[in-house]
């Protein structure tokens, strides 16, 4: 009998009883959470619940207090011990503010990531990868200079493009227009359909939790619930 | 915001009036230079351009040395977590008050530096604070987000974005650092006064004082006028990556926290920089006070309390005319600098592009007279204000402070503009609609929550004046000032003397800095 057959695949990421202090308040409490390697998690929950926090604790940008974060089967925190810093954990991160390079172009901001992760052909990848999310003709120009919009799909086209397991998402798509908006949804969905990377979205917007399909879950007093 | 009341207009007219009268007027024989054939004939001598060649990489090596010194101690400070990381970087502005001289003599004093090597150092750790202060700034304003995406790359991706964002901000201090040790003729005449002998260009151009011959001086003056205005436009040039570079706007990145090594390496380097920049040269002036001769029967503290002593009665006349010169220049810009930055900050706001280009061009105009050199400056003032009918002024103490105030205006302008930039527009515009003044609306709703940074720039003007040397010692009516008697007492080597007057001199200049510091930080946060 082949004894891998019959043993789960790992989960794409796993949280167990972590806990979040933020003074004598207490941001996550002993907050579970697992997710399959292709799963679709949306969190909800009002503004300032420890959504962003939890993701940040997962993608070791913050330290628990107590608890562990497994990625893949691998112990990666345990406490305020951190044993997979953020760059071994096979993340990617779409921040609030997104968080794009603003010393570096639009096509440096892609190239980089690719060049940083040892892509053949970095430079031409990067254009590729621009043109799918109908950036190529703005390739030169700084991020600071791009709308709302095209700044957004830079995010995700940085993000997809180190090729991650795991796509964590920190309510992406909050300060965008309607239109804009189901811009940035057809094009997570193509790059999840494409990756197979396991996502977690979460927003104060019940409507973009829907949207995402997949499992939902509400946050309230630093667990997650339903 | 774009609306504009005509209520500003004879407001803003007197103030640039003053700025004028204080800034560019004395420029204007400067810059005749450029259109004069005997001023250029410094292109076809080979001596001068000998000259010029030497302060070129001597201002150069200065420049550089700041920007190694001034960064890395800011990086360390600012990103990396270890014991003393505050109490370091508020110690990080020091070495820019201290007059450069004072550095010299202490350096001297401790290490024997000699020859041109030697005014390399002490220039470049003089100007340190520059590029120090504003890596720190840019570091600060780096979006926390911006550093977390590319640690998710690896810690060198991340610390190669951190250098990305604080380097345009580095390179704009060492710009200033290289302009400034271009123009400094005290450090490199007191170490060729030791020997061996040396020269750079303002030491020609400030001979000229020697036979009172300041036309001829101003000419002189006109390479290191064109290097300031060289200077000027790739400072515009970096300002703009400085701004691109610091989004700002959410939270400031984390501290790195290293392992016990990496904290005690970081502490080491920190303290070791401190030492280099601050305490070394304090300490050697501290013991310097008190040192006495072999045959002396008295003890150090004796000698030291001597040397203090002989600074509070025959100095005393010299300080308290430095304190008034000063504090006049600083009431200057204190009533005038919130006009002036509120100009510049509405024709960058204004939706014309011929005024924003003006507004540009006047930005430029107003770091003039801290980019040409104080020495030409003072030719400047010499030829188009001493004037028989003008002497009731020229005599006055306000000449001194008006030159001070234009020479130092810039910086409390370019400061009092940044921090009337983080004021949002809807605060003046709301009292606008509300029928407010101009006066009440730039005062009360720009500039009331930001007083803490509008005290601050006129403490700066205090000191930069305090610290001024060369301008005093051209300027008759400024020669009865702290930092000439200073610089008298240093080359008659009256070592415990001139100890003393300068560690009285550092008390002076720290303590409106300490003062403006606690007040900026109480009262210099701007509203959510």
């Amino acid at each position: 009998m082949n004894e891998n057959a019959a043993t789960p695949p790992p989960l794409a990421l796993a949280a167990e009883a972590l806990v979040f202090r933020r003074g004598a308040r207490s941001v996550l409490n002993r907050l579970d959470l697992a997710l399959a390697p292709g799963e679709r998690l949306a969190i909800s929950g009002p503004s300032g619940c420890g959504k962003t926090t939890l993701l940040r604790a997962l993608a070791g940008l913050e330290t628990a207090d107590s608890g562990r974060v497994r990625i893949g089967g691998l112990l990666a925190s345990d406490g305020a011990r951190t044993l997979l810093p953020p760059w071994q954990r096979g993340l990617q991160f779409v921040f609030q503010d997104l968080g794009l390079w603003p010393t570096r172009s639009v096509l440096q901001n892609v190239g980089d990531v690719l060049r940083w992760n040892r892509a053949p052909y970095p430079k031409a990848r990067a254009r590729e990868l621009l043109a799918r999310v109908g950036l190529a003709e703005l390739a030169d120009r700084a991020p600071a200079t791009l709308s709302g919009g095209e700044a957004h799909r830079l995010a995700f086209a940085r993000a997809l493009a180190a090729r991650p397991k795991i796509l964590l998402l920190d309510e992406p798509f909050t300060s965008l227009d309607p239109e804009a908006r189901d811009e940035g949804f057809a094009l997570l969905e193509d790059a999840l359909r494409e990756t197979g990377a396991a996502v977690i979205l979460v927003s104060h917007d019940p409507s973009e939790t829907e949207r995402l399909g997949g499992r939902r879950m509400h946050m309230e007093g630093g667990q997650l619930k339903g | 915001m774009r609306s504009w009341s005509s209520s500003a207009t004879p407001w803003q007219v007197a103030a640039w009036l003053l700025f004028a009268l204080a800034a560019w007027l004395p420029l204007a024989p400067l810059l005749r230079g450029f259109v004069d054939p005997e001023a250029l004939a410094f292109l076809t001598d080979p001596r001068r351009l000998g000259l010029l060649g030497r302060t070129l990489w001597m201002s150069g090596a200065a420049a550089a040395l700041s920007v190694v010194l001034g960064a890395t101690y800011a990086v360390l400070c600012v990103r990396v977590r270890f014991p003393g990381a505050r109490l370091l970087e508020s110690l990080l502005p020091l070495p820019l008050f201290l007059p450069p001289l004072l550095l010299a003599q202490a350096w001297f004093g401790l290490a024997e530096l000699r020859g041109p090597w030697a005014a390399v150092f002490t220039l470049g750790v003089a100007a340190a604070p520059l590029p120090g202060l504003l890596a720190a700034r840019s570091l600060r304003k780096q979006r926390a987000s911006a550093h977390e995406a590319a640690l998710l790359l690896g810690p060198w991706f991340a610390a190669r974005e951190m250098l990305r964002t604080a380097m345009p901000a580095a390179l704009l201090g060492g710009l200033l650092a290289f302009v400034i040790a271009a123009s400094d003729f005290a450090v490199p005449d007191y170490f060729a006064v030791q020997q061996p002998l040396f020269h750079v260009y303002a030491m020609e151009v400030f001979g000229h004082s020697r036979s009172a011959s300041y036309a001829a001086g101003a000419a002189a003056a006109l390479p290191l006028v064109m290097l300031g205005l060289i200077g000027l436009g790739l400072a515009l040039r970096l300002q703009r990556g400085m701004r691109a570079a610091e989004v700002g706007g959410g939270r400031a990145p984390k501290a790195f926290h290293p392992r016990p090594f990496g904290t005690s390496v970081a502490t080491f380097v920190a303290f070791a920089l401190a030492t280099l920049l601050v305490f070394l040269p304090l300490g050697r002036l501290i013991w310097e006070t008190g040192n006495t001769g072999p045959l002396d029967p008295r003890s150090w503290a004796q000698v030291s309390a001597d040397a203090f002593g002989q600074v509070f009665e025959r100095a005393r006349g010299d300080f308290l005319s430095s304190l008034r010169f000063s504090a006049l220049a600083a009431l200057i810009v204190l009533v005038a600098s919130p006009f002036w930055a509120h100009l510049l900050l509405r024709s960058e706001q204004t939706g014309s592009r011929a005024r924003r280009i003006a507004g540009r061009v006047l930005g430029a105009a107003v770091a003039l007279p801290l980019l040409v050199p104080a020495v030409a400056l003072g030719f400047g003032a010499i030829l188009t204000l001493d004037k028989p009918w003008l002497r009731f002024f020229y005599d006055s103490p306000w000449l001194p402070a008006m030159l001070l105030a234009g020479r130092y205006g810039p910086i409390a302008i370019f400061l009092l503009l940044e921090r009337l930039r983080a004021v949002p527009d809807a605060q003046e515009e709301s009292a606008l609609i509300g029928g407010a003044s101009y006066p009440a609306r730039l005062f009360r709703y720009r500039l009331g929550p930001q007083a803490g940074g509008w005290v601050l720039a006129a403490s700066l003007v205090f000191i930069f004046s305090m610290r001024e040397l060369d301008l005093n010692i051209l300027v008759s009516p400024m020669n009865a000032s702290a930092s000439v008697r200073y610089y008298n007492a240093l080359h008659f080597a009256r070592d415990n003397f001139v100890a003393a007057c300068s560690l009285v001199l550092c008390v002076v200049l720290w303590l409106p800095m300490a003062l403006a510091s606690s007040w900026s930080s109480l009262r210099g946060r701007t509203p959510a």
